[in-house]
């Protein structure tokens, strides 16, 4: 971790230009600079998740609306939309952009994540609920939007970035990561029933 | 054994002492209550006065918006190329409203002392326009004129006119005390409205009630009625001012004293009054009495004081006075009938609103009285008033004009100090975290506490303080924006609401400008997107947008748009066209001038502004530190400033932004080398150039009144300049923290409302009021 980045955002400073300079070099990216905790890397990884996000929503919002895709769904699952009172069936354009909202606001909430030098012990469980629901927003991509997702992953390669972190600080639960991978597809732990998601 | 050590422990013994010590802490809880409740009174007390003081604030506003937006009528007529007659007229009707009654009174009372009707014309155009700074300085020498020569006609008797022997050597001279006392009292505006009026008697009742607007304006509002006990007079030795105010109003009867005396807003003179001789305040009662029944003010000079004119003094001047003495009377009452008092009061509020005016008054100024007499339980000195009084910046100006008139002997410097500790002071209010990045730009909504905001996260966020607002400071849960702007695949540089379009424009790396829908205020955050947000795209620009504005005034089909970019151009789209929105584009040499010959590329543009003055024009800021005015209609430059001071041919003396002053013909530069200078948009000559921050300078605004000037920078602060007299930095605080050697990056004043917002490279927005 170089010092020349000494202001209160220096880990995001260090990681935003990593991703300008190195942004095939995955393993780079995920690592650990020296002297930082791992709640704080996390953190600033997702949010920097959520930030890159967006461009993948505006791609979708291109051929995913009300009329293509009425429910959110990957592969046989289906997904309920956990920023309301009562999970809802949002479709699946409003529960994307619904899940980046709350995973935005939550990540920037005074009261979980006041300072982003040190994190909460109590606020580290968020990091997998959050990592759970934007994983969905490409899982949903992958099985309904295939082009728009290899076309963005090919510039991007943000969903190999967020295996890689969610492998290595185990953020999404291995039965959870349906896009079957190159080598492997791990298709056991399917589940052909709606499950929804009310947990906070 | 051990019962025989302690035998002085009898039953009755300890029994007593028990019970004497629960009388103890009985008597001690009690008056812990009594404390208590007093403190309790004491506060809401104080909070009736804020919420009061910020009604009155938004009532000004809304008065200053009343009178912007005629003025834009009449620019936007002017710009049709229609007579600006008629709009003249109808404005002045409609401001006139409010005090007509006064003009009209003064009118029918008085006699006709100067005969003025071949300057009518002008002078009423010169009143008018007095709202408009370009012209302050000449009405202001009108006023000079006019008050030399009442002057000189009611002090014909003496020869000189300095306050400090004005109440001997006239003990007898109403008319003289009248006229001339109120010259010095420069924190009336009250003194203002009679001076006038006193000098154009005799004119027609529309005319006076338009000599009235200007003062009338500021008049209801506590600043000038408050200021009688401001600390920051009497903070000065009491009697330095030699005044002897004792001997003096000996000297002078009751009835002299409705001239002399209630005119004096100054608050040493009151202070030491009240210390020193509080058998005073029954004399007060009695010339309010005697003003209110008969017009006893008329004799020597030859100047006629109407009976309009005392009532005038009466509610404006003379109610303090009343008020003053009220409430030392009042001085054993306990706080709770003040505060029933008040909340009375704010009822009444509502049904009139000249009615408003006087109460308003009233009311703090008992309650200002209230709180000195608790600063003096511990201070002998009320020193605390300060941080609530809260001042019209334009009262300020009033004041200050006031105060060349008059030749008093105070140093300029001293006048200059008070009119900045006066002022409003911007305090935090809410932070706002929700963009992930950067906040580049920010713009509020014209009338309600909405504005975007747009990040280097890509996203434009639409946020609605209106719930946040009505929750206490420490009760804001997260405060989340109304909605996000997803669709510009870069950063974005530049957002501007358009309320009246029900549009939100943003301008991103990206080089397009996004046209978004504006929803409904109500908007669910997570409600569903069932529309497309995004209306349309403007695609022209080759590189990224730095910079947008939206023209000041909406005709019917027409909402120009200006855009600055890095591929040199300067674009104008019509929002509203239908077919191409680009209505012309044109570089650094204008649109058909020479190209360079040596084939360079053109510098780029960095700000733009169009210059409200002139709207025909438009002002545009290039890397190489060059400002050029443009024709908006033939892209064809017109001026070039002469602003390149400092530039070294590098990027780190460029200018970041300009902004153009709403009403005069100044413009403002921030350069990258922390200079701010200002400019003459007529000429092009810098007029004033100032180190301002300790690094570059990013944002510039001025406040809707165009007295302040906002700056910020990446030092990470943001201050406040007066630019109209001291041109000093009024108020300063640091505000955002530095992300990539970037601090703040935008500030924006509220239109309308008292409210300011800033957005910094921590990606949080700041809001303050």
């Amino acid at each position: 971790m170089p010092d020349k980045y000494e202001s209160a955002f220096a880990l995001q400073e260090y990681l935003q230009s990593l991703i300008r300079t190195n942004k095939e070099n995955i393993d780079l990216l995920i690592e650990l600079p020296p002297g930082h905790e791992e709640d704080t890397w996390q953190y600033e990884h997702l949010r920097q998740l959520c930030l890159e996000l967006n461009y993948l929503v505006i791609q979708l919002e291109a051929e995913c609306n009300r009329q293509s895709c009425p429910e959110m769904k990957a592969d046989e699952w289906m997904y309920l939309c956990a920023a309301h009172p009562n999970p809802t069936n949002c479709c699946a354009i409003d529960y994307i952009v619904h899940t980046l909202d709350g995973a935005t606001t939550l990540l920037n909430s005074h009261k979980y994540f006041p300072s982003r030098i040190s994190i909460p012990e109590t606020s580290i469980k968020y990091y997998q609920s959050i990592a759970r629901r934007l994983y969905r927003i490409f899982a949903h991509a992958w099985f309904h939007h295939r082009e728009i997702f290899e076309a963005f992953e090919n510039e991007n390669q943000l969903y190999a970035r967020f295996l890689k972190l969610s492998d290595r600080y185990g953020l999404v639960a291995k039965n959870l990561l349906i896009i079957p991978q190159n080598n492997n597809i791990d298709n056991d732990d399917r589940d052909n029933t709606p499950s929804s998601d009310v947990s906070n | 054994m051990q019962q025989s050590q302690i035998p002085e422990y009898t039953l009755p013994g300890v029994l007593h002492f028990l019970q004497s010590e629960w009388r103890r802490y009985e008597r001690d809880r009690n008056e812990w209550e009594i404390e208590r409740a007093e403190m309790k009174a004491r506060i809401a007390l104080l909070e009736g006065e804020r919420r009061g003081i910020e009604t009155m604030k938004i009532n000004l506003m809304r008065r200053v918006k009343m009178l912007e937006f005629a003025l834009r009528q009449e620019r936007s007529k002017y710009l049709a190329g229609i007579s600006s007659k008629q709009p003249l007229t109808r404005e002045s009707s409609t401001v006139s409203t409010t005090t007509n009654e006064e003009g009209l009174q003064n009118n029918s009372q008085s006699t006709t002392e100067f005969s003025q009707t071949s300057e009518q014309s002008s002078q009423q155009k010169s009143l008018l326009s007095s709202r408009d700074p370009n012209y302050r300085i000449k009405s202001r020498e009108i006023l000079k004129a006019c008050l030399q020569e009442i002057d000189y006609l009611t002090n014909a008797a003496t020869s000189n006119p300095s306050i400090s022997n004005r109440p001997l050597s006239h003990p007898t001279g109403l008319n003289g005390n009248n006229a001339t006392n109120q010259m010095p009292n420069h924190r009336d505006s009250a003194i203002w409205v009679g001076g006038n009026s006193n000098a154009h008697n005799g004119m027609p009742p529309k005319r006076l009630g338009n000599v009235a607007i200007r003062p009338s304006r500021p008049a209801p509002t506590t600043p000038p009625s408050i200021l009688p006990i401001l600390p920051t007079n009497s903070s000065s030795p009491p009697l330095d001012h030699s005044f002897p105010t004792r001997e003096g109003l000996e000297i002078v009867s009751p009835e002299n004293e409705d001239g002399s005396f209630f005119p004096k807003s100054d608050g040493k003179l009151y202070k030491s009054d009240d210390d020193e001789q509080p058998s005073f305040d029954y004399q007060g009662n009695d010339i309010i009495a005697s003003g209110e029944t008969t017009p006893i003010g008329n004799g020597i000079g030859g100047l006629e004081t109407n009976k309009a004119d005392e009532n005038y003094f009466e509610k404006d001047v003379g109610t303090p006075a009343f008020n003053r003495s009220g409430s030392w009377k009042m001085q054993n009452q306990i706080t709770a009938k003040n505060i029933t008092a008040f909340q009375k009061n704010a009822d009444e509020l509502r049904e009139e609103e000249y009615q408003l005016k006087n109460d308003v008054q009233k009311k703090f100024n008992l309650s200002d009285e209230k709180i000195s007499k608790l600063m003096k339980h511990s201070s002998k000195k009320n020193q605390g008033i300060l941080p609530i009084i809260n001042s019209d910046p334009q009262l300020d100006e009033l004041s200050l004009s006031v105060e060349e008139v008059d030749n008093a002997e105070k140093s300029e410097a001293d006048k200059l100090q008070e009119n900045n500790s006066d002022r409003k002071m911007w305090r935090q209010r809410f932070t706002l975290r929700s963009h992930l990045d950067t906040v580049r730009s920010i713009s509020w909504h014209k009338s309600e506490l909405m504005f975007a905001s747009g990040s280097e996260d890509g996203t434009v966020k639409l946020w609605n303080l209106k719930g946040p607002i009505s929750l206490k400071p420490t009760d804001v849960p997260d405060i989340e924006p109304t909605i996000t702007y997803r669709g510009h695949t870069a950063a974005v540089n530049s957002v501007v609401v358009a309320p009246e379009q029900y549009k939100c424009y943003s301008a991103s790396m990206d080089s397009t400008i996004r046209v978004w829908d504006l929803p409904p205020p109500k908007r669910d955050t997570y409600g569903p997107v069932d529309s497309p947000l995004n209306l349309t795209t403007y695609i022209g620009h080759t590189d990224a947008i730095w910079d947008l504005r939206l023209f000041p005034i909406r005709n019917l089909n027409t909402q120009l748009l200006a855009s600055a970019s890095a591929d040199g151009t300067v674009k104008i789209w019509n929002t509203e066209a239908e077919g191409s929105p680009l209505k012309s584009s044109w570089g650094y040499y204008g649109s058909n001038g020479e190209l360079p010959v040596n084939g360079a590329r053109p510098p780029i543009p960095t700000s733009i502004d169009f210059v409200h003055s002139d709207l025909k024009k438009m002002a545009v800021s290039f890397q190489n530190s060059i400002i050029k005015l443009y024709d908006i209609e033939t892209g064809q430059s017109v001026v070039t400033f002469n602003s390149a001071e400092t530039y070294d041919n590098t990027p780190a003396t460029q200018i970041n932004r300009i902004i153009v002053h709403p009403t005069m013909s100044l413009l403002f530069s921030a350069h990258e080398d922390k200079y701010i200078r200002f400019f003459d948009v007529n000429n092009g000559k810098c007029n004033f150039s100032m180190l301002a921050h300790l690094d570059s300078v990013t944002a510039l605004d001025i406040d809707p009144s165009g007295m302040i000037l906002v700056s910020g920078g990446h030092d990470s602060s943001i201050r406040l300049w007066d630019i109209v007299s001291t041109r000093q930095c009024v108020q300063e605080f640091v505000s955002h923290r530095r992300k990539s050697d970037e601090g703040v990056l935008c500030v924006e004043y509220h239109r309308s409302l008292p409210w300011m917002a800033s957005g910094g490279a921590d990606s949080v927005v700041k809001i303050y009021c």
